[in-house]
C-alpha cells in the first residue's frame, strides 16, 4: 500500500473525532455528570479540532474536493502557518488535546478516534525517505515508546486530578506538556535542543 | 409528469420508506414496552427512560446489522437477478441499488449507535449514583439488593467507584461496546466518497474491520446487565404494595425480596444468517480464487489501457456484468472490480484496465505495459477472477428502443455490449425484440478513442455488410479539444470519414444538448418504451434522470423513459 494519502483519512478521522468529542462533551455537561467539566473541556477540544480538520488539504496529486464553505476556514487556519501545516505537529497536538477528554466517560470514544487519528498523522510525517520497511518498524517501536511514556506521564497527572481545586492541575498538566514536547521532539530536524 | 416520476421512482420510495416504517416500529413498540412492563419496574426506579431508549435502539440496531451485509453479497443478488420469475422491470432496477441501500442502512446503524451509546453513558451514571451514599430511599434499597448471599443483584455496578470508565471496562459490554463504536467509526471515516476515490485500497482494507464488529457485537450481551425482576418473583411480589415498603421486604411475608436475572443476549440471533451468508460469499470467493484463469492474449494500447484476453473454465457472463480480480504477486488481500468489455458469444472473456492508482499502476508494469520488451507467457502474474456479477445492462436487450450513454471510461460496459448486439444480430434465428440502439460516447481525451474507435470501425461495417445500417446510430462528443486540433479537423471537415476516429460518422465538438437528443428520439419513437442506460458521473446522472422525466409522456400509452444507472 505504498501511495495511500493517508493525511487524507487522519483528516476525516480527525474531523469525526472532533464530532465525537464535542456530543461527549454536551452529553456529560448537560447530564451534569460527575467531573463533568472533562465534559465542557471537550466541547472547547472539539470544536477546536473541527475548525482545525474542517479544511481539506490539497492533495499531492490529481484533483481534490473542497468541502462546502470551507474557503473562510482556510484563512484563519493558514495565519498560523507552519504550526498547521506541519503534520507532525498536528499529530502531537491531537494526541496532547485528546488525553483529558480520556478521564470522563462521555468522552472516551473521543478520546480514541483521536489518539488514532494522531497516529495516522504521525504515519504520514515520518519523511518518505526514512520509510523504509525496517525503519518504519523502528520508527514505530520508538513511537509506540514515547506514547507510553506520555501515557503513563497523563495517569500521573490522572492520579492529581482527584485534587479538589481545578487550578492545581496546572502545574501537573505543564509538566505532561513539556515532556511531551522533549519526547516527541527528539531527533526531529526542527527540534529544539533539549 | 408527476405520474411518470412516481412509476419511475416509486417502488425505490416505497422500499426505503418500509424500511424506515419498519424500525420506526421496532423503536416505538420496544420503547413502550419497556416504559410499562412490570418486571423492569424497578430497574425504571434507578435508569428512568434511558433504559427504554438504549434497549428500543438496540433492537433497532440489531434489525440494522442483520440487513446491512445482505446488499453486498454479489452472488446472492446476481441469483436473485438471474430467476427471471417475479424479478421483471421496476424490481430488476431495485437490485441494482443494493449498494445505495447498504449505505442507507450504514446511517441507520450510525444513528442508532449514537442514541444507544447516549442512553447506555446516562445509565451507568445513573447505576453508579445510586450506589453513593447520598442516595436514598427506593433507590438505595435497590442498589443494595445482592449484598446477601440469597439475594439477587439488580444495579450491575457493586461499590461506589470512583469513576465510570474503569467500570465501563469491567464489563464485556463496556469493552465490546468500545470496540464496536471504534470500528463503526473507523469503517465510516474511510468510506466517504472522497477517500474512496483517492484511495480505494484503504477503503477496502479498513472495510475488513467489521469482522471485529460484529463477533464483538455477538458477544456483546453475553454480560447480561440489562436486569429484569424474574417471572416466578413477580408472582410473589406485588410491585404496586410493595413498592413503598421497601423497609420490609425482608420482613413481610407479602412482599418476598425481587429477584432479578439477566436479560439473555439476541444479537447473535439476528445477525447469525446474514453472517452466515456473507461467510458463504467469501467461500465462493475462496474457491473461484483456486481455479485457474488461463490469459490468451495481452494487448497494451498507447493510451496507457492494458487489455487482457483470459479463459476460465464454465465461466459464463452476460453483457454489463463486472468481474473482481486478484493479483498475488501485487497483493494478495486486494480484489478490484473491472467490467468484462468482450461479448457473451465469444471464447474469452476480456477486461480493459486503465492505471488510476497503485495496484492498476502495478498490474500494468507486471504485464509490461511500460514499454519494457515483451513478456514471456510463463513470467506473467497468476491471476485470480470472481465473479460475473450482474449489473443493469443485462437489461438492454428487454427493451424495443434502447438509448446509451458513456461518459469517459465509462464506455467499457457498453464495449461488451456493442459486441453482444453484432453477434446477435449475425445470428439471423431469433428475432431480437430490441430494434434500435443510440449510442453517445462523451470523452475529453480524444486518445482515449484509439481502442474503441476499432471496434466501432469493425461494427460500422459489419452492420452494413448485413444491411442494418439504421439499427445502431451512435454520437461522439469531444469535450477537450484545442486549437490545433480544431483547425486540423476543419481543414477535413468535408472528407467522407471523420479526421479523429476514421468512423463515417462525425465527431461532435463539446457536450451534447440532451433536450434536443432526447426530444428527438420521443418524436422518432412515439409510443415505445425507450431503456436509458448510463456509466458516468454523477452530475451526468442528474441531468439524464431529469430529461428522462421531462420526456417521457404522461399518456401510458405515449413514449417512456426508463432510467437505469451502473454503478459499483
Amino acid at each position: 500500500m505504498g501511495q495511500i494519502e493517508w493525511a487524507m483519512w487522519a483528516n476525516e478521522q480527525a474531523l469525526a473525532s472532533g464530532l465525537i468529542l464535542i456530543t461527549g462533551g454536551i452529553v456529560a455537561t448537560a447530564g451534569r455528570f460527575t467531573q463533568w467539566y472533562f465534559g465542557a473541556y471537550s466541547i472547547v477540544a472539539g470544536v477546536f479540532v473541527c475548525l482545525l480538520e474542517y479544511p481539506r488539504g490539497k492533495r499531492k496529486k490529481g484533483s481534490t474536493m473542497e468541502r462546502w464553505g470551507q474557503k473562510y476556514m482556510t484563512s484563519v487556519v493558514k495565519l498560523f502557518g507552519p504550526l498547521t501545516r506541519n503534520y507532525y505537529v498536528r499529530a502531537v497536538l491531537h494526541l496532547l488535546l485528546s488525553v483529558p477528554a480520556g478521564f470522563l466517560l462521555a468522552t472516551i470514544l473521543g478520546t480514541a478516534c483521536l489518539a488514532i487519528a494522531s497516529g495516522i498523522y504521525l504515519l504520514v510525517s515520518v519523511p518518505p525517505a526514512h520509510r523504509g520497511k525496517r525503519t518504519l518498524n523502528q520508527t514505530q517501536c520508538v513511537c509506540g515508546v514515547k506514547c507510553a511514556v506520555l501515557s503513563a506521564c497523563a495517569f500521573h497527572v490522572c492520579k492529581w486530578s482527584s485534587v479538589s481545586r481545578l487550578i492545581d492541575l496546572i502545574p501537573s498538566s505543564c509538566q505532561a506538556l513539556i515532556w511531551a514536547v522533549a519526547l516527541f521532539s527528539r531527533g526531529h530536524p526542527h527540534a529544539p535542543w533539549l | 409528469m408527476m405520474g411518470c416520476w412516481v412509476l419511475n421512482e416509486g417502488l425505490s420510495i416505497i422500499l426505503v420508506l418500509s424500511w424506515l416504517g419498519v424500525n420506526l416500529y421496532l423503536f416505538i413498540d420496544t420503547f413502550y414496552w419497556y416504559e410499562e412492563e412490570e418486571s423492569f419496574h424497578y430497574t425504571r426506579v434507578i435508569l428512568g427512560s434511558t433504559l427504554a431508549w438504549a434497549r428500543a435502539s438496540a433492537l433497532c440496531l440489531n434489525f440494522n446489522c442483520m440487513l446491512i451485509l445482505i446488499p453486498i453479497s454479489r452472488n446472492l443478488i446476481s441469483f436473485i437477478r438471474g430467476t427471471s420469475i417475479c424479478c421483471r422491470g421496476p424490481w430488476r432496477r431495485q437490485l441494482d441499488k443494493n449498494l445505495k441501500f447498504h449505505k442507507l442502512v450504514a446511517y441507520g446503524i450510525a444513528v442508532n449507535a449514537t442514541i444507544h451509546v447516549v442512553a447506555h453513558f446516562f445509565n451507568l451514571e445513573r447505576y453508579r449514583w445510586s450506589q453513593s451514599k447520598e442516595a436514598q430511599g427506593l433507590l438505595a434499597a435497590l442498589s443494595k439488593l445482592g449484598n446477601t448471599p440469597n439475594e439477587s443483584y439488580l444495579n450491575p455496578i457493586r461499590t461506589f467507584p470512583m469513576n465510570t470508565t474503569t467500570e465501563l471496562l469491567r464489563t464485556i459490554a463496556g469493552i465490546t461496546g468500545l470496540v464496536i463504536s471504534l470500528a463503526l467509526v473507523l469503517i465510516m471515516t474511510s468510506s466517504t466518497e472522497f477517500i474512496r476515490q483517492a484511495s480505494y485500497e484503504l477503503f477496502w482494507c479498513t472495510h475488513h474491520v467489521f469482522i471485529v464488529f460484529f463477533l464483538s457485537l455477538a458477544i456483546h450481551g453475553m454480560g447480561r446487565i440489562v436486569r429484569g425482576q424474574t417471572q416466578d418473583s413477580l408472582s410473589l411480589h406485588n410491585i404496586t404494595f410493595c413498592r413503598d415498603r421497601y423497609a420490609e421486604w425482608q420482613t413481610v411475608a407479602q412482599c418476598p425480596v425481587p429477584q432479578f436475572s439477566g436479560k439473555e443476549p439476541s444479537a447473535w440471533k439476528w445477525i447469525l444468517g446474514p453472517v452466515v451468508l456473507y461467510a458463504c460469499e467469501r467461500i465462493i470467493r475462496f474457491w473461484r480464487f483456486q481455479q485457474e484463469v488461463v490469459i490468451t492474449k495481452v494487448v497494451s494500447h498507447p493510451s496507457g489501457v492494458l487489455e487482457l484476453h483470459m479463459k476460465k473454465r464454465g465461466f459464463k457472463m452476460a453483457p454489463g456484468q463486472y468481474i473482481l480480480v486478484q493479483c498475488s504477486a501485487i497483493s494478495s488481500l486486494e480484489w478490484h472490480p473491472f467490467t468484462l468489455t468482450s461479448a457473451p458469444q465469444e471464447d474469452f472473456f476480456s477486461v480493459h484496465i486503465r492505471a488510476a492508482g497503485d495496484w492498476t499502476a502495478a498490474l500494468l508494469e507486471a504485464f509490461g505495459a511500460e514499454g519494457q520488451a515483451l513478456q514471456e507467457p510463463w513470467r506473467l502474474p497468476r491471476l485470480a477472477v470472481d465473479g460475473p456479477f450482474g449489473a443493469a445492462l443485462t437489461d438492454v436487450f428487454h427493451y424495443p428502443v434502447s438509448v446509451c450513454i458513456a461518459a469517459g471510461i465509462g464506455v467499457t460496459p457498453f464495449a461488451a455490449l456493442l459486441k453482444s448486439i453484432w453477434y446477435k444480430c449475425s445470428e439471423a434465428q431469433t428475432p431480437l425484440k430490441l430494434s434500435k440502439v443510440y449510442f453517445y460516447w462523451i470523452c475529453r481525451d480524444a486518445r482515449a478513442f484509439e481502442w474503441f474507435a476499432d471496434l466501432l470501425l469493425s461494427l460500422e461495417t459489419r452492420m452494413s455488410e448485413q444491411g442494418k445500417t439504421h439499427f445502431l446510430s451512435y454520437h461522439i462528443f469531444l469535450t477537450g479539444w484545442d486549437e490545433n486540433q480544431a483547425v486540423h479537423i476543419a481543414l477535413h471537415w468535408d472528407e467522407n470519414t471523420d479526421v479523429i476516429t476514421g468512423l463515417k460518422q462525425k465527431t461532435f465538438y463539446g457536450r451534447p444538448n440532451w433536450n434536443n437528443e432526447f426530444k428527438q428520439i420521443a418524436y422518432s419513437h412515439p409510443s415505445s418504451s425507450i431503456g436509458v442506460f448510463f456509466c458516468g458521473p454523477k452530475a451526468l446522472s442528474r441531468t439524464l434522470q431529469k430529461m428522462c422525466r421531462l420526456y417521457s409522456s404522461a399518456d401510458p400509452r405515449g413514449v417512456h423513459f426508463y432510467y437505469n444507472k451502473e454503478s459499483f
